[in-house]
C-alpha cells in the first residue's frame, strides 16, 4: 500500500488509528499495530509476506541462540549463519538475475531467468531485521524473548517499505512502554502532511519534468536540457524520499514512536562527505556500523593495512587500506539500491569523490572552508553522478554524459518540447530550491518559537497541506514512489 | 491549543475517510464526464486475485475512482494547475 493514495488516507490510516486508540492496553494496541501491518504490507505483496515473516523469525531464534550462547566463537559461527540466512531471500530475489545473467554471459551458456518479482522493500527490512541479531551479537540490544515484538518492530507499517532502517535499540524500550501524547500527534500529524505536500506537490510535478528529460534523452535531448534533467531528478529523488521519510517518522509519532531522522537538508551539503552524513542518514550508518567498521577491523584487513604501511610508509600507510574500504562498502551501497553496473558505477563514483576528499584534507586545498562555493561544486559533482542511477545501460549513460559536456552533436539551447516542459513546472522551480534549505523551517521557529501561535499555526498549515496535497492527488496520474524498488 | 490541533487533524482525516467510504455508495457512477473515460468497477474478491496482487491494485483504483467530489476536486487541481502554469511572460529565443 502506498501513503499517497486514498485507500490509505480514506481508509486504512483512520481506522487503524481509531482501533488502536480504543485499545486500552499496550498489549491490545501493539497487536492492531502488528495486524495493520501485516495487512499493510500483504496489500500488493501478499504471498511475499512469507519472505519478510521468515527473514524476521531467523534474527527471532538466531538473537535466541545467541544471547543464550556464551563461548565467542559459537557465537560468532551462529552470527555468520543468521547472516548467511538472511540474505539469501536477498540475494535470491534481489541479485539472481543479474550476477547468474553476467555469468551466464561470460561462460557464454544459457540463462534461466527467475520469473518471481521482487518481495517490495526486501532490502529495507532484510537489513533491519539483521541488524537487530547483529546488536544482540555486539550486545548492543537485549535479545527479545517474544517473536511478536521482533516483528512488530520489523513489520511497522510506517517505515516498513522505504524506511529509515531503524535500529532496534532505538525503539526496545517503545515497543513495551511508549506513551502517546497530543503533542506527540499533533507534530505527527504536521510531519506527515509536511511529507505528503513534498511528494504530492514537489515531487510528483518534478517527476512529470524528469521523465519527459531522461526517457526521450536517447534521441533528441540538447545539452541544457541534460543538465536540468539531473538537476531536477536530484531534486525529485530528495523530495520524494524524504517526503516519505517525513511521512514515516510523522506516522510513527501518531502512534507514540521517535524514529530518528533520515535526511539533514543534504544539499546544503559542503563536500561529499557531509552530503553522506545528511543524506539516507539510517542506510549510509547502516553501512557504515555494520560492513565498513567490522571489515576495517577484521584480521585480514589489519593484515592488508600493515603491509601497506611497511611498504609505503605511515601517511599512505593510513590512506590507502581506509580508501579501499570506503570503496568497497560505496560499491554495496550501489548494489544496494539495485542490481545493475549502472548502480555499482553510481556507488563507486561517490566512493572515488570520498577518497578524492580524503587526500584533498591533507593538502591546503580544502573547498569546505568556502560557503557557497563549496555547496554549489559538492550540488554539481553529485549531480553528474546522478547519470549513472537514472540511465540504465551504459550505452545510455555513455550518450548523456557526452550531451551533458556538449558531444553528440547536441544543441546548447533547449528545444521546443523541453522548453513547454520546464515552462509547465517554472512556477515550482523557486519553491523547490526554497524547500530544499533549512531557512523555512528556521524562520518559522524564529518567529514563532513554541508558544500558541506556533501550535495554532501548525494546526492551520496541517490542515491547509493535506486539504491541498489530496487534492491534488486525485487529479495527478504519477505517484510512483521511487524508493519502493528497493 | 495542542487540542485544538489535534482535534482538527482527526476531522480532516474524518473528511478523507468519509469521501473514501462513500465510493462504497457510489457504485451507480460510471462514467467521468470531465474525464471523459469510464470508471473503474467494485472488485471481485477472490483469494487468487489476493494472492496475485490483481485484487488490491483493482480495489485501489475503484475508491480513487468513486471516492465523493471527486469531480469537483478534480475540477479543482486543473485549475490550481492552470493558474500556476498560466503563460509565463518569459521569452525564449532560439540560439541557433
Amino acid at each position: 500500500m502506498v501513503f499517497s493514495s486514498v485507500s490509505f488516507m480514506g481508509i486504512f490510516l483512520p481506522l487503524t488509528l481509531i482501533v488502536y486508540y480504543l485499545s486500552k492496553n499496550r498489549t491490545w494496541r501493539n497487536a492492531v499495530l502488528l495486524i495493520a501491518s501485516l495487512l499493510f504490507y500483504s496489500w500488493g505483496e501478499a504471498i511475499y509476506i512469507v519472505a519478510m515473516v521468515g527473514v524476521t523469525l531467523i534474527d527471532y531464534v538466531f538473537g535466541l541462540l545467541i544471547g543464550k550462547s556464551e563461548k565467542p566463537a559459537a557465537r560468532r559461527g551462529l552470527l555468520v549463519v543468521c547472516v548467511i540466512l538472511n540474505l539469501i531471500p536477498l540475494l535470491t530475489f534481489k541479485y539472481y538475475n543479474f550476477f547468474a545473467s553476467q555469468l551466464a554471459q561470460l561462460l557464454n551458456v544459457p540463462f534461466h531467468r527467475l520469473a518471481a518479482a521482487m518481495p517490495l522493500g526486501i532490502s529495507f527490512f532484510t537489513f533491519q531485521s539483521l541488524s537487530y541479531a547483529i546488536d544482540v551479537y555486539r550486545g548492543n540490544a537485549t535479545t527479545q524473548k517474544n517473536y511478536a515484538y521482533v516483528l512488530l518492530y520489523v513489520s511497522m507499517f510506517p517505515q516498513l517499505i522505504a524506511g529509515p532502517i531503524v535500529r532496534y535499540s532505538d525503539v526496545e524500550l517503545e515497543l513495551t512502554a511508549r506513551k502517546e501524547t497530543l503533542e506527540n500527534f499533533a507534530q505527527g500529524g504536521l510531519r506527515f502532511a509536511v511529507g505528503f505536500a513534498k511528494k504530492i506537490i514537489l515531487a510528483n510535478y518534478t517527476g512529470q519534468l524528469v521523465d519527459f528529460i531522461i526517457s526521450r534523452q536517447a534521441t533528441t535531448i540538447t545539452v541544457s536540457g541534460a543538465w536540468i534533467g539531473i538537476v531536477m531528478s536530484g531534486l525529485q529523488i530528495y523530495f520524494d524520499f524524504s517526503g516519505y521519510s517525513d511521512m514515516a517518522i510523522g506516522l510513527g509519532l501518531m502512534f507514540g514512536f521517535h524514529f530518528k531522522e533520515n535526511f539533514n537538508y543534504p544539499y546544503i551539503a559542503r563536500s561529499v562527505t557531509d552530503f553522506w552524513r545528511r543524506w539516507h542518514i539510517s542506510m549510509s550508518s547502516w553501512f557504515r556500523d555494520y560492513m565498513m567498521y567490522p571489515l576495517v577491523r577484521s584480521k585480514l584487513f589489519i593484515r592488508f593495512s600493515r603491509f601497506i604501511r611497511n611498504r609505503a610508509g605511515s601517511s599512505l600507510g593510513n590512506l590507502i587500506p581506509s580508501s579501499v574500504a570506503m570503496l568497497f562498502t560505496f560499491a554495496m551501497v550501489g548494489l544496494w539500491h539495485g542490481a545493475g553496473w549502472n548502480f555499482m558505477l553510481w556507488g563507486l563514483f561517490n566512493g572515488v569523490l570520498l577518497v578524492i576528499e580524503k587526500f584533498l584534507k591533507k593538502t591546503r586545498f580544502n573547498l569546505e572552508r568556502i560557503p557557497v562555493i563549496s555547496v554549489l561544486v559538492t550540488f554539481i559533482v553529485l549531480r553528474i553522478g546522478r547519470v549513472f542511477a537514472e540511465c540504465t545501460t551504459l550505452g545510455q549513460i555513455g550518450h548523456y554524459f557526452s550531451v551533458l559536456f556538449g558531444g553528440s552533436g547536441a544543441n546548447f539551447a533547449l528545444n521546443v518540447q523541453e522548453l513547454s516542459a520546464v515552462n509547465d513546472i517554472f512556477w515550482l522551480i523557486p519553491l523547490l530550491f526554497i524547500a530544499m534549505t533549512p531557512y523555512p523551517a528556521m524562520l518559522c521557529r524564529r518567529f514563532l518559537g513554541k508558544g500558541k501561535a506556533y501550535q495554532g499555526l501548525r494546526a492551520a498549515w496541517t490542515a491547509v497541506l493535506i486539504c491541498v496535497s489530496y487534492t491534488l492527488m486525485l487529479g495527478q496520474s504519477y505517484n510512483a514512489f521511487l524508493y519502493f524498488r528497493f | 491549543m495542542v487540542k485544538t490541533g489535534v482535534a482538527v487533524l482527526c476531522v480532516i482525516l474524518a473528511l478523507i475517510a468519509a469521501t473514501a467510504f462513500y465510493a462504497f455508495f457510489n457504485t451507480a457512477t460510471t462514467v467521468s464526464k470531465i474525464e471523459n473515460r469510464t470508471l473503474d468497477l467494485p472488485p471481485e474478491y477472490s483469494v487468487a486475485s489476493w494472492l496475485g496482487h490483481d485484487f488490491d491494485t483493482d480495489f485501489d483504483a475503484f475508491v480513487s475512482d468513486h471516492v465523493a467530489f471527486r469531480e469537483e476536486l478534480i475540477q479543482i487541481t486543473f485549475a490550481m494547475e492552470k493558474w500556476v502554469r498560466r503563460p509565463s511572460k518569459i521569452r525564449f529565443y532560439d540560439l541557433r
